[in-house]
């Protein structure tokens, strides 16, 4: 009954934010997300009939369209990637620099896993794959975060929600997936509701984030700051050398 | 240890982050009636120096010892005590200072298409370093005190040297001796005096 009432809520929460972003005209604004989002709706409604009425067939439907939507989810590191840093080339071009650096970073184990494998599978389990692929998304998303949080870029309300919502999503999901993994079956019951009710919290997020359409600001003293990257550069070397020089002198006798 | 702790952890590591981003932006937020809007937005210009050369008056100890031979004991401790937290304000005050810069340094360079990755990691890892030495100096001042802390550097300097100068003259069977340096000696009331030998 519960389980039922999480899912019906699933299902309209997922509607109301993409009627919301049909009515106020931003669908088109966020395209990775919303077809994301509709991915995920869609395989919430497909899989209860196949539930209902081919039982058989629902374990390998329900794990091969978690991992399209999971695929689906890079979207959504990438749309946020997109509009936060398009007015940004500098901040753009050090995520064009750092991003790949930690892909390949968290990429790399699961390689070396699935090559390991006979299966040609990096997990020894579903769950196992799928909480390492969660890992490699969660890694991208923050160091986007840390990125953004260094430069100091303007973002506007959806974005922040968008950021907030799957980065608590990629965080609960990482953690309950070990701890399914780990547990085993003892913990079958508390996941099948722990991982609904999370969802749930991520699509209230969304929700409020996205109910309008709110852009990042602009901001009018940008126009005035240091055209000279290298002079720019320069400068703060210099400044912070200043501080160094000044505190070895301090303390030197 | 478990491997699966290490992927709970990281799950945690992510949810913590989100938490600390939140709280910083809410926190711009907050502040930006009152200390941002006053802001000057302009690239970052020449540094003020005024609040760095103040540091070697706060560690410096003659003012201490003077204070020390002239007044009793409880007196001394207390001034002590002031000046202890004179620096630890002073340190804060420096890492305000540098975050100010390497803020305003953030926000002119974002935007700007010729930024170089390498050298941006470079000075995001000197800074890096500047606060990791700020954040010991802090400790080390808040356990100890300026005067103590400036003759512990600078007796770190002077061992510094004193290797580099054996490496130098190629002698590494030279034994370290505490008669090559320059010591930070104290006296039985904590005061430092520095004696060249």
């Amino acid at each position: 009954m519960l389980s039922s009432a999480i899912w019906l809520a699933g299902l309209a929460l997922e509607g109301a934010l993409i009627v919301r972003a049909m009515q106020g005209r931003f669908l088109g604004r966020y395209p990775f997300f919303y077809s994301y989002l509709a991915s995920v709706l869609f395989r919430s409604a497909a899989l209860v009939p196949i539930y209902r009425w081919w039982p058989q067939a629902y374990r390998s439907a329900y794990w091969y369209s978690q991992f399209l939507v999971l695929v689906l989810g890079c979207g959504v590191v990438w749309e946020i990637y997109r509009t936060a840093l398009s007015r940004y080339p500098g901040a753009a071009r050090m995520a064009q620099n750092v991003l790949p650096f930690f892909f390949v970073l968290s990429f790399s184990r699961m390689f070396v896993k699935a090559w390991n494998s006979h299966k040609w599978l990096p997990g020894a389990t579903s769950l196992e794959t799928e909480r390492d692929l969660r890992i490699v998304q969660a890694v991208l998303l923050a160091s986007l975060i840390t990125l953004l949080a260094y430069y100091a870029v303007p973002m506007g309300r959806n974005l922040k929600g968008m950021i907030l919502g799957y980065g608590f999503f990629l965080g609960t999901s990482v953690i309950h997936l070990t701890v399914r993994d780990y547990l085993g079956v003892t913990f079958q019951h508390a996941w099948a509701y722990i991982q609904p009710i999370a969802y749930l919290v991520v699509l209230a997020i969304w929700l409020v984030a996205l109910w309008f359409y709110a852009p990042a600001p602009e901001l009018e003293a940008e126009s005035r700051l240091e055209a000279n990257y290298q002079a720019l550069l320069a400068g703060t070397r210099r400044q912070l050398s200043a501080a160094r020089t000044s505190l070895a002198r301090t303390m030197r006798p | 240890m478990n491997p699966a702790l290490y992927f709970a952890l990281s799950g945690a590591g992510v949810l913590v982050l989100l938490a600390i981003w939140r709280t910083r932006a809410m926190n711009r937020r907050f502040l930006a009636g009152d200390y941002f809007a006053g802001e000057d937005h302009s690239a970052p210009s020449e540094p003020d120096y005024s609040c760095l050369e103040l540091g070697s008056k706060i560690f410096d100890s003659s003012d201490s010892v003077f204070v020390a031979r002239e007044t009793s004991p409880r007196f001394a401790r207390r001034f002590r005590e002031e000046r202890t937290g004179l620096a630890l304000e002073w340190l804060s005050q420096i890492r305000r200072h540098t975050n100010r810069f390497m803020h305003l340094h953030a926000r002119a360079a974002r935007a700007n298409p010729d930024l170089r990755a390498k050298d941006e990691i470079a000075l995001g890892f000197d800074f890096l370093i500047f606060h990791l030495t700020m954040g010991m100096l802090y400790c080390a001042v808040w356990l100890r005190g300026p005067f103590h802390v400036a003759g512990l550097v600078g007796y770190s300097v002077a061992v510094g040297r004193h290797f580099k100068e054996l490496a130098r003259d190629g002698l590494p069977s030279a034994p370290f001796s505490s008669e090559n340096v320059v010591v930070a000696a104290e006296d039985p009331r904590g005061n430092r005096s520095t004696v060249a030998r």
